[in-house]
Formats: structure tokens, sequence, C-alpha cells
């Protein structure tokens, strides 16, 4: 077994438990519907880019079973947005929010910098990052309004 | 166009019209089952192929997932948000597993037909009982979830609630 199934491991112990660590249990709710839309969503964009001829990666779980790396699409993509998702600054003005999704863009495409510099998870080019990064801004913003719009009613609940 | 072709495609529109049956406020409670659901057989499907238990060797998107990319991200997550909605909370043990029961029974027949007729799945190491088994037990586990996620009361309560 090389170093890129090593880190794959790591990847599997260790965002669970930092998931655990950081989401606060008050809202543990609007944490895992934001995982599972972005599941959702990175499902959608890797069959997609895959298809396309877009995305490739080269060493990944489920090798038989499938072209896509199931570990960043499942696991570590969706943390980072739950991230992203529990951070946000509700009550902050354009320039604040728009600074937040740059800086969560920002982290997803230096973590695909450093797997492509140093594993063979993904090969990551330019161009790659270039798509990245407006795929990563659509996504996180779909996912936000749709967790936005899920919890409503648990707002409401507790409001009245 | 071929049979399985034909399957695939009135099985999408199926999927798509039956969208329309969901009330419109239960749009959100559909949603977070349908994207459990995703999560469940994302893994489970990857596993089975991965582990030689099952072939599609029709499918969509052939040379990137080996699964059935219908029925694993459109489908049968959409049977879970009906099974989740139209769930008899209220009523007796007997009653909910023989709902529970029902929907299993009802996906096991037509894929055993097509198993048996069509080249749109092939049980390699499986069985038809270990589907409804794994029917059962995932849709089991996401109503846990959807009972926990919107903090449903399953006992039946003077104060009918909705």
């Amino acid at each position: 077994m090389n170093f890129d199934y090593y880190v794959m491991i790591l990847f599997w112990i260790v965002i669970p438990i930092i998931l655990w660590k950081v989401i606060p249990r008050s809202r543990i709710r609007e944490a895992i519907a934001a995982l599972l839309v972005f599941q959702m969503l990175t499902w959608l964009f890797s069959i997609g880019l895959t298809y396309a001829g877009l995305l490739y990666s080269p060493i990944r779980f489920f090798e038989e079973a499938t072209t896509i790396n199931f570990t960043m699409e499942y696991l570590l993509f969706p943390s980072v947005a739950v991230l992203f998702y529990l951070k946000f600054p509700q009550n902050a003005n354009f320039t604040r929010r728009m600074v937040h999704y740059l800086f969560w863009v920002g982290v997803i495409l230096s973590i695909m910098i450093l797997l492509g510099t140093f594993t063979n998870l993904m090969v990551v080019r330019l161009d790659h990052l270039i798509r990245s990064f407006f795929n990563f801004l659509i996504e996180l913003w779909i996912c936000r309004h749709y967790v936005l719009w899920v919890t409503e009613q648990f707002e409401t609940k507790r409001v009245s | 166009m071929n049979m399985e072709h034909m399957i695939l495609y009135i099985v999408y529109a199926c999927t798509f019209i039956s969208l329309a049956y969901i009330p419109k406020n239960k749009w959100r409670e559909a949603s977070i089952a349908y994207f459990f659901q995703q999560c469940t057989t994302w893994f489970l499907g990857l596993l089975t192929v991965e582990l030689d238990l099952l072939e599609y060797p029709v499918r969509e998107f052939a040379n990137i997932n080996e699964t059935s990319f219908l029925f694993e991200f459109l489908f049968y997550p959409i049977v879970g948000s009906f099974f989740c909605i139209y769930y008899p909370r209220n009523k007796s043990m007997g009653k909910k597993i023989l709902y529970t029961s029902a929907f299993c029974t009802s996906l096991t027949i037509p894929e055993v037909i097509v198993e048996s007729y069509t080249n749109l799945i092939n049980y390699l190491k499986w069985e038809w009982y270990i589907t409804w088994l794994s029917l059962y037990i995932t849709l089991k586990i996401l109503w846990i979830f959807y009972k926990w996620f919107f903090q449903l009361n399953e006992k039946p309560s003077p104060k009918a609630r909705d």
C-alpha cells in the first residue's frame, strides 16, 4: 500500500473527528443538511466532469466500480462545505459575505493543489482550478440557500 | 432503441412525473429524505459492484461508474421520499411493518423480472431476498434519521400534529 492510500485513510479517520468536534450540537441538523446536499452536488458535478473528460483521479477507492474519487466527493468536499456553512456570517454586509465565499473556495482549491502536487489522488492543472473555482462557488451557493430553506421551519418553531 | 434503453427511459420519465405527487408543503421533508437516501445508496451501490455481487451490463455513464445511476441517484432516493412522507407514523407496529414490507416487495418483484429478462442488472452473488432485506434495512434507517431530523413523535397522541 502506498502513500496515496494512507492519505485517503487518514481523511476517513481525521475528517469525521474534526466534524464531530466542530459542529455545535444545536446546529447539527443544519450541518447534516449541508453535508447531504453537497454530496449530491459533488456527485452530479464529478460525474458530469469525468464524463466530459475534465476530471481524472488515478488513485481511488472502489477502483473497479467508479472512476470518481469517492473519498474527495463523498467526504472531503462536503465536509469543507459544512464548515463553510457553519462559519457563514449571516448578518454581515455583501463584501464580507463575498470574502467568505472566496475564502472557502480558496480552501478547497488549496487542498486540490496540495493533493495534485504531493499525491496521485487527483490530476490538477490550471484549467481544473479555474473550472473548480466557479463550480465550487456555485455549489456552495446552492448548498447554503438549500440549507436556509430547509431549516426555515426550525427557526419559526424556535421563535414561536 | 432496445428493450433495456426503453425501460431506462420509461423509469426516468415516471420518476420525474412522480415528483408532481409530492405535496407542496412536503418538499422540505421529501428533499432531506432524498439526499439521505442518496448518501446511503452511493456508498452501498459502489460496494456491491466493487465486491462483484451485482453487475449492471447496460447502464448510463458506463465508463465512469459500474453502478446504476438511475436507480441510485434518482429512483430509489425518490422512493425513499415517498416512503417517509406517507409513513403511517401514528398507526400500530403491524401496520408499519406491513407498510415497509409493501415498499420492499413492490421494488423487489420488478427487479427480479428485470434481472431474468433483460441485461439491466445481473445477480452474480446475490439473491432476491438480499435485495428485499437491504431495501428494508435502508428504508428503516432512513425513517429513523427522518424522524430524528424533523423531531417527529411516533406515539399516537390525542393532539394530532400538523
